[in-house]
């Protein structure tokens, strides 16, 4: 009776999938039905490694098998419980029954293993490149497959705040280097069955895995599919980091400027899937990138927007000027100083000479060697450990300021305008673009040396030229300025109230364009109604 | 291919290079002689012989050699005017001896062009108009006529329009050594008291592209400021210089013109007092505050007619008879008509001067040539004709007084 | 700049603008776009602070004191609006054809106005016989207006940003209407050569004036041939047009 009830109780059996070998793969193998065959093969193909565990057993007490694993990448605790203990002592409902030979794989797969992530792979390629990854391979005697089952844990660090991107207001979470981590905190924030994760290895030793994250209902099905055209278009034998991918699949790799955002902060990452971004994420980089990325990205930041708007409109103007100063201004300075005295006041212009009359050289040599000794400075602030480097900060200063000032090697006025460019070039927050305009800094200083302020203006207009030519995958670098967009203008400059930016901006061509419903509602009815509460 | 390309680039690269092997017009701040101030005078009649000639040989035209110019220039001299507060030990030696913020250097030149290439050869940096500021013209040069400075000043791009012409009575070149303490730099002082001046009302917008653009105008002449100096320091605005064909024709006889120049013309801000009696008051002081003018021209009989209408706020500054009493509206009536007929008086007296010397510093032919268009197109064809014209202009002038307030005491 | 010589910049701006003409027709729009603004912005800025030194009395009467040759000047301006042409070219790139006729006609209003209120302030600050004399008027005016306070003493430099923009914008216009046109006629594929190659016959033309007064002759006698080309030639086309059409009618009846 006990077997008639199982028999109705028997789900239909599953089909199971088979990964078969792949014609191109060099060493490629289908398994022998011998488990000695396929585990000598295993050895000879993956030579000497101490991390790599194969382990015989018998099934159920009777049929000889085997699990090949690698116990640095896996979670040995789960192959204990979930897979030997298992097949080592038959569940209580294989107590009895006998199993058919041909049958033993279906069975373990379909009744057995307590695993969901796994897979049947015939070839010996495809499970080592698995078992690579963390996968334990599961062999049978007597059968030219394997059950793969995903084991897979590395040590990874605890979320902590992201160090590139501060905030005041914002959350204190970034991502960090494992892809499935990263995927979760991505999904906590979008919590929608429009946001689709699709992952693909690349590179050929590393075998990187990338997501490619973007919404549904959001995003351009032409950005998605240029996306991922692009990413299978990268053939090199390792991405070490999500900036490699980044110049792979830049459209200008020759431009100074950066056509990819970068991100640590899921939040950040998130507010670009709702504007209609595609996200790209690296395991092994805790670095999102975000595609396509235009030119006022860069100097935005997300405290702009978790505060009121006419707070984050004032400090994104004074980011914006920051900006343009870090670029122009030693050439602006080289160019009245010696070319064009006469635009600076008098007593102003006579007090500068003054501080100019024991310098040696001509200003644009002495800004220019300023300038350099900056950039060094700041290099060797990086490198240096946080002990030593915070006193080194304080010397440079004291030597390049005071010291030199005395010395007669550079002017007063020289010092103060190269410690007002640099300060200005941190106060932006996308690291690649300052750099940028720090690299760019100097083709003007010489353009200036050379002709004055007519060699600025030519090299300004060289610059924004160069800018409104470029493009990141298909989208005007200048947009929302060039072409004009009435609803991204709105969060160029100034940052918009909430409210009023009810539209996505239009140069990503979204197919759902609100963003807002009802924008008519808010802040207009009182919250609490006396009388009522009374009652 | 891929050579061609190479090449190519290097091709470009030597082609940049070379334009980089000249930054030509580069001159540094420092090493640059920035003339601050410059000061035109007559010069002896045997200055012909003192001159070191640069330009060329002795030239024997007696007439080029009477008209001889001396010309005193103040030229910066880098690091001597600090930007922040000055050190204490500098500022006793400033002016004289050799922590001077400034250099005064001589030189004589038959024309003006000539003047500052001589004065080229006797310093060692190429020299600077950018700067100028100040200029100022001994009055027997602007008797002469300005002709050459001004053709010289006009071509000269490095001159700017904003810079001042000043008319001395005496000497100009004690101009270039007046140092007060009040100020580091002599010729930024002389800048600073005039701008101030206008500031408060004292004076009309009278630099070189007011000046020039008068001059130009067929219906207006132009007028300069006229300085003097006062106790070796100070610097006192005398008057109005004012010009016909380029020569100077004359100038006010006391600074009360100028305020009624500026009343004529409706120039704010005001600020100039006028001290007069009034009848059982005594003397008392006013002051104008505001300025309003309205000029009309009527054609009567084929001759122009000038209306001048003013009309003045004013405030009471102070009376000198202690036992009058002003605390009534009538009495601040009184004031009120009484300082109308001075000024009217004034302006009058003002207007028959400048018609004597034939220069219409007021612009009515301007006001002729704006409204009465035919009159204009058919008498005047050039500066002249208005000039005589204006010779014989009858004027009607009509003041209106509002005294608005007492000041803190009520009579 | 006197001791640079003229040749350097001229070959630097001509080197910028030849490069910048090897895209394609959306970028050229997106260059003009983005100009747009700093041009007008400065100039009205200059034209606004020079308001200070300005005298009504100056501009009166006006229709000007004697009537001299309106008619030369006029076609003096006129000659001025030719660069407007290259709406000719634009157009078939244009997704909306139809606004092109408003897009003109507002275009012109804007530099028009322009034109007239720098006229207008110019002769204000200067009065009518001053302004004979100078050579550049604008750029005097732009040179005696300041900020008050003191701030910034002669705007010609603000003046020489909104020149400079103003001169590349109307050069890279009219230098890519000769490339495109030249590469329609000779039907090739891209017109990135013809950029190349027009830039020593654009130097040597830009060499030849000697002196000042020559320029304004040259410059006065290529707007009139101008003239001719952009005005009477498609006039002629278009009565041409006009006359087939009616013989279509006449043939079909």
């Amino acid at each position: 009776m006990l077997k008639r009830i199982r028999k109705s109780f028997n789900p239909p059996k599953e089909v199971p999938t088979t990964v078969p070998c792949t014609e191109n793969k060099p060493q490629s193998g289908q398994m022998s039905p011998l488990l000695d065959h396929n585990l000598q093969r295993i050895e000879t193909i993956v030579g000497e490694n101490s991390d790599l565990v194969i382990r015989r057993f018998l099934i159920f007490g009777e049929y000889h098998g085997a699990i090949v694993y690698f116990s640095s990448m896996v979670d040995e605790h789960s192959i204990f419980t979930d897979i030997l203990k298992p097949l080592m002592s038959p569940p209580l409902h294989l107590i009895g029954r006998t199993i058919p030979d041909q049958e033993l794989l279906d069975i373990i797969w379909n009744e057995v293993l307590h695993l969901s992530k796994s897979k049947r792979i015939s070839c010996i390629d495809e499970m080592l490149d698995t078992g690579i990854q963390g996968s334990t391979l599961l062999m049978l005697d007597g059968f030219a497959e394997s059950i793969v089952l995903d084991t897979r844990q590395v040590q990874m660090r605890g979320i902590e705040q992201p160090q590139t991107e501060q905030t005041i207001r914002g959350a204190r979470e970034g991502f960090i280097e494992v892809l499935e981590s990263n995927i979760s905190l991505l999904r906590s924030r979008l919590q929608t069955t429009d946001l689709r994760i699709t992952v693909n290895p690349i590179g050929q030793k590393t075998k990187s895995k990338v997501a490619v994250c973007y919404l549904e209902s959001v995003a351009n099905p032409e950005l998605i599919k240029e996306a991922n055209r692009r990413l299978s278009k990268i053939d090199t034998d390792g991405i070490l980091d999500a900036g490699y991918i980044e110049q792979f699949i830049e459209d200008h790799p020759y431009s100074p400027f950066p056509q990819v955002q970068n991100t640590e902060r899921p939040d950040k990452a998130a507010a670009s899937l709702l504007e209609g971004r595609v996200i790209l994420l690296t395991d092994g980089s805790p670095f999102a990138l975000i595609v396509p990325a235009v030119f006022n990205q860069f100097y935005q930041t997300l405290d702009d927007y978790t505060e009121r708007f006419i707070i984050g409109s004032l400090i994104r103007f004074i980011r914006v000027i920051a900006l343009l100063f870090s670029l122009f201004f030693p050439a602006l300075y080289v160019s009245i100083i010696s070319f064009n005295p006469e635009l600076i006041p008098t007593d102003f212009a006579v007090a500068v000479a003054g501080g100019r009359a024991g310098v040696p050289y001509p200003s644009v040599i002495e800004v220019l060697i300023m300038e350099v000794s900056m950039e060094v400075l700041r290099e060797a602030t990086l490198r240096m450990p946080q002990i030593i480097g915070g006193a080194l900060s304080i010397v440079g200063v004291l030597v390049i300021g005071s010291a030199a000032v005395s010395a007669g090697f550079v002017s007063p006025i020289t010092v103060v305008v190269v410690a007002l460019t640099t300060i200005g070039s941190f106060a932006t927050p996308a690291y690649n673009a300052a750099i940028a305009l720090r690299m760019l800094r100097f083709p003007l200083i010489i353009m200036s040396g050379i002709f004055g302020l007519y060699g600025v203006m030519i090299g300004i207009i060289f610059i924004i030229n160069h800018l409104l030519f470029m493009d990141s995958f298909g989208v005007p670098y200048l947009s929302p300025v060039v072409p004009i967009n009435k609803q991204g203008l709105k969060d160029t400059l100034i940052r918009a109230p909430l409210w009023w930016m009810w539209k996505r901006p239009s140069h990503l061509h979204t197919v759902d364009n609100t963003r807002l419903a009802d924008n008519d509602k808010l802040n207009t009815e009182p919250v609490l109604n006396p009388t009522q509460e009374e009652r | 291919m891929k050579n061609r390309r190479i090449i190519v680039v290097l091709l470009q690269l030597t082609v940049f290079s070379l334009l980089l092997t000249g930054c030509w017009d580069s001159l540094e701040i420092d090493n640059r002689s920035l003339i601050l101030g410059i000061a035109i005078d007559e010069a002896g009649p045997d200055a012909a012989k003192e001159e070191d000639l640069t330009n060329h040989k002795k030239l024997d035209s007696p007439d080029l050699n009477a008209n001889m110019i001396r010309l005193t220039a103040q030229i910066a001299v880098a690091g001597r005017i600090p930007l922040g507060p000055g050190s204490g030990g500098d500022s006793e030696n400033s002016a004289k001896g050799k922590n001077s913020p400034v250099w005064v250097v001589e030189v004589l030149g038959h024309t003006i062009d000539d003047a500052m290439n001589n004065l080229q050869q006797e310093i060692a940096d190429p020299r600077f108009l950018i700067h100028l500021r100040v200029i100022v013209v001994s009055k027997k040069i602007a008797e002469k006529g300005l002709v050459n400075l001004n053709d010289y000043l006009r071509r000269n791009p490095e001159v700017r329009r904003s810079t001042w012409l000043l008319v001395a009575d005496k000497q100009a070149a004690d101009f270039m050594n007046v140092a007060p303490p009040l100020e580091r730099v002599p010729t930024l002082y002389l800048l600073s008291m005039i701008e101030k001046s206008i500031a408060m009302g004292k004076f009309p917008q009278a630099f070189l592209s007011t000046f020039w653009s008068n001059d130009s105008k067929l219906g207006q002449s132009a007028y300069l400021p006229y300085v003097s100096i006062r106790q070796g320091q100070n610097v006192l605005i005398k008057g109005l210089a004012y010009f016909k064909d380029n020569k100077l024709a004359g100038t006010t006889t006391y600074p009360m013109e100028i305020g009624v120049f500026m009343a004529a013309k409706g120039i704010n801000p005001g600020g100039f007092t006028t001290l007069f009696p009034v009848k059982d008051i005594g003397y008392v002081m006013v002051r104008t505050t505001n300025r309003k003018s309205h000029i009309s021209i009527q054609i009567k009989n084929g001759k122009p007619h000038a209306n001048v209408y003013v009309r003045l706020q004013s405030e009471l500054g102070e009376k000198y008879d202690e036992q009058s009493k002003i605390d009534s509206e009538k009495s601040l009536k009184t004031i009120e008509l009484e300082q109308e007929r001075w000024i009217a008086n004034v302006i009058h007296d003002l207007i028959k001067k400048t018609q004597k010397d034939k220069s219409d510093i007021f612009g009515f032919g301007e006001y002729v040539r704006a409204h009465e268009r035919s009159f204009w197109n058919k008498s005047i064809q050039e500066k002249r004709d208005w000039e005589n014209m204006y010779a014989d202009m009858s004027v009607t002038i009509k003041v209106k007084v509002n005294i608005r307030r007492v000041g803190m005491k009520i009579y | 700049m006197r001791d640079t010589p003229i040749e350097v910049t001229i070959i630097v701006l001509l080197v910028l603008t030849a490069l910048s003409t090897r895209r394609n027709i959306v970028k050229f729009s997106y260059i003009h776009l983005f100009y747009l603004p700093f041009l007008l912005g400065p100039a009205l800025g200059i034209i606004l602070t020079s308001l200070q030194n300005a005298d009504v009395l100056n501009l009166e009467p006006v229709i000007g004191n004697h009537h001299t040759n309106i008619m030369g000047g006029l076609l003096d301006i006129a000659a001025l609006f030719q660069s407007s042409f290259i709406i000719t070219l634009i157009i078939p790139f244009m997704m909306k054809p139809e606004k092109a006729m408003k897009a003109s006609i507002w275009a012109m209003i804007i530099a028009g106005m322009l034109y007239l209120l720098i006229v207008i302030s110019t002769i204000a600050t200067f009065g009518p016989q001053e302004t004979i004399r100078l050579i550049w008027p604008t750029l005097e005016n732009a040179r005696t207006a300041s900020i008050p306070g003191g701030f910034l003493e002669r705007l010609d430099v603000i003046f020489l940003i909104v020149w400079l923009i103003s001169v590349f914008t109307t050069m890279f216009t009219t230098y890519y209407l000769t490339c495109y046109t030249t590469q329609e006629l000779f039907h090739f594929k891209d017109h990135g050569l013809f950029s190349t190659f027009l830039l020593p016959f654009v130097f040597v033309f830009a060499i030849c004036p000697h002196d000042i007064f020559q320029f304004f002759q040259i410059a006065q006698w290529t707007g009139r041939i101008g003239f001719f080309l952009t005005l009477c030639y498609p006039i002629l086309l278009w009565v041409i047009a006009v006359i087939r059409k009616k013989r279509e009618r006449t043939c079909e009846e």
